[in-house]
């Protein structure tokens, strides 16, 4: 038996809130590969910026929303032109509702963009600024207005700013390079992406532009390098291919260059073929219903973030209807429900999250944390088998099974090798502290005094395991 | 200048409203002297009836009659140039070496081809069953002796393989869209041996140009390897293009990707349109310019000798056609200052672009880049008369000196509108000298033939070409602006096959006629 029990629902929560756990995080903003999609992504999805308010808070206090039945589901449309205005009719209720708002007057001029209104994007942009001048998307996106404009020069100078206040932002800085690239000015589209090369050596499209930025520049040598570290980090990418060949030939180096680009031509017939593949099933309707899905979720943080959880909650399904494979609504989705108590739905959620993304931990994490707030044992034991399965390096499954068992009154040797593994990979007071009680709920009394000492040791504000550790001292004594 | 000008064509592309793939991509143009009077007359293609197409009468081809002083005469009928096909594409030469200009026309449908009968009619050429070249979607066509025996061999670009029943449907943001040619399968290119006897034979296979499926559009010829030859060079849309390397028998391999114009410079497949090729940088070796789709740049390859290219477009200044879509290209003297500057003729695909995009226009202006002799180019289309402001929908386009007054006119096929007229009134600041080369041993034309021009301390080159731009033909007479230079001090001619000859102390201000041997 558990001598002392965390209560099962802040430990969920605890765990909701790390939901990146394991730091691959599969909600990731679209990335600029090389055929990116232009807009940057969400501001929740990037560092914070000053003057931006996080805009995926949920609110803390559900008696606002009371749990309720919520709005039925409404039937997708069947035109173009019937999504386009339900859309914009969400994005104009958004800035009525909440005309002080930056987000809101944000995530409309993305969507104006989407719809080429770039001139009443550009005004929705631009109230943005007005209300937070900071605010580096709306600074991008009037950047990316201006590029539709045909001036570089004024995208240069709005991307930079963007930059200047949040040098992370990696479709900025290629757009930026682009822009550089069609004024002439290669030696400055290279500055600027070795810099964001410099905190961010992983990019492998950002090295393939700055390989093909030296080749413009004449820099064959250089070109080369940078072609060969993106080969290095993501082999079989015609254009890095490409390039290696072009900076070889260029180099005099003949035959090397011919292996590259017999490489590079192979590469570029099997994603040609695949393109083919893919535009057999384009459907107009179904792809703008998916561009919709990302700022329709943009658009419902906004919500939640104002403490509307019902009509976040509505938008976000909109958004999940749209995009069958979208995981960002539907992580919002999981919470919102929880808060709004429709466990049920949460449940329902989190599987759906699953059926998408089958292999990524956390979604099993806290799936099987819900169902055994839920009481479903058996599910949350069969999910945190597969966090371990998934993740066996990390604690995270080893921990929440040896919770489960705690929670359930059911501490057996495997239980406690699994708090044990707990400890192994990550030491923490709060693992010790589960290896103590879940060797205390066996009465061995020694075992548990020397984990909870260890917890004691990492925490030693911690009262609980204080705590604990008088009465395991009660106990032996 | 086009309502004084006597022109009344309009082009159609068959307007269904079904918008096939055949339809937008539209019409080239040929500049041609028909009846061998000294001017260069006008010859627009013309789209057909489709299925759902609503004509009150056939729509054919045009040819206009240059009757001096910018005045033209449609002599379609009486000439019996009305061919009726679908046309795309469109070149002229003297194949049969009779000292005329037939015409040849790649067509959605059976290609036509045209032989001159000397006083200024054609007739169906005898070859014409074999060159019809089946039922394909056809494209830009060149003349060149592969060979060099002496006779103009042919080939003709094709486009994708395309029957109303494959017809591909595109919307976006629910409005109607062209479709792309990535929606078809591509076909492969022709090419067609010319016996020597007004017959030819098709050796697309054995040659190994019928073995590249691609989407072709325009295409030039130029020796791209430096070894004597004709090198086919075809603009491929949103594919990688094709660089048809000859070994000197009519046996090509393509290279494309190896000789660097394959791509863009940011390694991307554009969609090339238009092609034309001269020598921007006066450095003696021919570059070519290649225009392309929307948010792309136009690609102008710099010819880095020993037969590689790099596409320079960024650092060339051609930036402001980004978002523009470019079709027809030249890269002729406008201003006789001795370089080569670029005119590019530009119009979207889809007219509703506009509601997809409001930052962008169906009927766009088309472009005059100044170049300032080191081949960086400024774009003086806003300061270059009102011409250069129409906003029209322009495809192939040609460019010569129509009325002979030393300067380069344009005329530019526009999608079912009427075409436009160009006149150069530039102020005479550069003299200038026009070449025409007439072969003996070499074919008639001097096609393939190199031109170097020296004065003033600088030497231009240009190569003869039947076929280029968008799917068009022009300029057989070479256009040099001499600049201040008051004689040329060398005209030499490379002939295909290796002779040279050569002139010195050529007056300026005149039309040289160079005959091989003499």
């Amino acid at each position: 038996m558990g001598l002392t029990s965390q209560p099962v629902a802040s430990r969920l929560i605890a765990l909701i809130t790390a939901i990146s756990l394991f730091g691959c995080d599969r909600n990731a903003p679209p990335t600029a590969s090389p055929a990116a999609p232009i807009v940057p992504a969400p501001a929740s999805q990037q560092s914070a910026d000053e003057g931006q308010p996080p805009a995926d808070v949920v609110s803390e206090d559900p008696s606002a929303n009371s749990p309720a039945p919520l709005a039925p589901a409404k039937p997708l449309p069947e035109t173009v032109p019937a999504l386009v205005d339900e859309c914009r009719g969400v994005m104009d209720r958004l800035v009525e509702e909440f005309p002080a708002n930056p987000d809101a007057w944000e995530v409309r001029g993305r969507h104006l963009y989407q719809v080429g209104k770039n001139a009443e994007a550009k005004e929705s942009w631009r109230k943005c600024l007005e209300l937070a001048p900071g605010y580096v998307y709306a600074q991008h996106g009037l950047g990316m207005v201006a590029v539709r404009e045909g001036d570089d020069e004024k995208a240069v100078e709005l991307f930079r700013k963007a930059l200047a206040a949040a040098p992370e932002l990696k479709d900025t800085v290629h757009e930026l390079h682009r822009a550089l690239v069609r004024l002439g000015r290669p030696e400055e589209a290279i500055d600027a992406l070795r810099k964001y090369i410099g905190q961010n050596p992983e990019s492998t499209d950002t090295w393939i532009y700055l390989g093909q930025t030296y080749l413009t520049n004449g820099q064959y040598e250089e070109a080369r390098q940078a072609f060969e570290t993106a080969n290095s980090q993501y082999p079989g990418v015609a254009r890095t291919e490409l390039g290696l060949g072009t900076a070889l030939l260029r180099l005099g180096r003949r035959e090397a260059a011919k292996t590259w680009l017999e490489k590079h031509q192979a590469s570029r017939d099997r994603a040609n073929a695949l393109e083919r593949v893919e535009r057999l099933d384009e459907d107009d309707l179904d792809a703008r219903m998916r561009e919709f899905a990302f700022t329709l979720t943009t658009a419902a943080r906004v919500y939640l973030s104002q403490g509307d959880m019902r009509e976040g909650e509505r938008i976000l399904r909109r958004a999940a209807a749209f995009d069958e494979q979208r995981e960002d609504c539907r992580q919002l989705l999981f919470e919102v429900y929880q808060q709004l108590g429709h466990g049920d739905l949460a449940l329902k959620t989190g599987r759906e999250l699953l059926e998408i993304a089958p292999e990524n931990p956390n979604y099993w994490l806290t799936h099987g944390t819900l169902a055994a707030v839920l009481g479903e044992y058996q599910t949350a034991d069969e999910s945190f088998r597969q966090v371990i399965r998934l993740a066996p390096q990390h604690a995270a499954g080893y921990s929440a099974l040896a919770k489960l068992a705690l929670q359930t009154e059911s501490v057996t040797a495997e239980s406690i090798d699994f708090a044990r593994r707990a400890v192994e990979t990550s030491p923490s007071a709060e693992n010790h502290m589960v290896l103590a009680q879940t060797l205390a709920a066996v009465g061995n009394w020694d075992g548990a005094r020397a984990a909870v000492e260890r917890a004691i040791e990492a925490d030693p504000s911690n009262a609980a395991y204080r705590q604990l550790l008088q009465q395991i001292e009660q106990r032996k004594g | 200048m086009t309502e004084q000008t006597g022109i009344d064509f309009r082009h159609t592309h068959g307007e269904t409203g079904n918008l096939y793939i055949v339809e937008y991509i539209c019409s080239g143009l040929a500049l041609f002297d028909y009846d061998g009077d000294g001017l260069v007359d006008i010859y627009f293609l013309n789209g057909a009836s489709l299925p759902g197409s609503d004509f009150e009468t056939t729509p054919t081809n045009a040819l206009y009659r240059n009757k001096g002083g910018f005045r033209f005469r449609d002599v379609t009928h009486a000439a019996g140039l009305g061919d009726v096909g679908h046309g795309l594409g469109v070149a002229v030469a003297d194949y049969d070496n009779d000292g005329d200009q037939d015409v040849y026309i790649s067509n959605f449908g059976p290609n036509a081809f045209y032989e001159n009968n000397g006083d200024g009619t054609f007739t169906r050429a005898p070859a014409a069953p074999l060159l019809a070249d089946g039922h394909r979607v056809g494209a830009g066509v060149c003349f060149l002796d592969i060979e060099q025996d002496g006779d103009l061999d042919l080939y003709s670009a094709n486009y994708v393989k395309f029957s109303y029943e494959d017809h591909v449907p595109r919307s976006f943001l629910g409005l109607p869209t062209a479709p792309s040619p990535k929606d078809y399968d591509h076909d492969a290119d022709s090419l067609f041996r010319n016996n020597g006897d007004s017959t030819f034979s098709n050796v697309s296979v054995e040659s190994g140009i019928g073995r590249h499926p691609g989407p072709g559009m325009g295409a030039v010829c130029m020796d791209v390897d430096g070894d004597g030859d004709a090198d086919i060079v075809t603009c491929n849309d949103t594919f990688a293009n094709f660089c048809f390397e000859n070994d000197g028998t009519g046996r090509f391999q393509e290279g494309a990707v190896l000789r660097g114009l394959a791509y863009d410079f940011a390694g991307l497949q554009q969609g090339s349109m238009g092609i034309d090729c001269g020598d921007c940088d006066n450095d003696g070796l021919l570059d070519l310019v290649m225009t392309s789709y929307q948010d792309q740049m136009p690609a102008l390859y710099r010819n880095l000798d020993g037969g590689f290219f790099e596409d320079i477009s960024p650092i060339a200044g051609l930036r402001s056609v980004y978002r523009q879509v470019n079709w027809g290209v030249t890269l002729a003297d406008f201003d006789n200052d001795r370089d080569r500057d670029i005119f590019m003729v530009n119009g979207h695909l889809d007219d509703n672009i506009g509601d997809q995009d409001d930052s962008l226009n169906y009927a766009q202006q088309n472009s005059l880049f100044m170049n300032d002799g080191r081949g960086r180019f400024t774009d003086v289309s806003g300061r270059s008369g009102d011409g250069l402001l129409l906003k029209r929908v322009g495809r192939g386009a040609g460019f010569d000196d129509l009325d002979n007054d030393g300067d380069m006119d344009a005329v530019v096929l526009n999608a079912c509108q009427q075409p436009t007229v160009l006149r150069n009134d530039s102020p005479r600041t550069g003299n200038w000298l026009q070449v025409r080369c007439i072969g003996r041993g070499a074919n008639r034309d001097g096609v393939g033939a190199l031109v170097k021009v020296t004065a003033g301390g600088t030497t231009q080159s240009a190569t003869i070409h039947s076929g280029r731009g968008y799917q068009s033909d022009y300029g057989r007479r070479l256009h040099f602006g001499l600049g201040a230079a008051e004689v040329a001090d060398r005209v030499e001619i490379t002939w295909p096959g290796g002779p040279t000859d050569f002139v010195e102390t050529v007056p300026m201000n005149q039309v040289l006629n160079l005959t091989q041997g003499r």
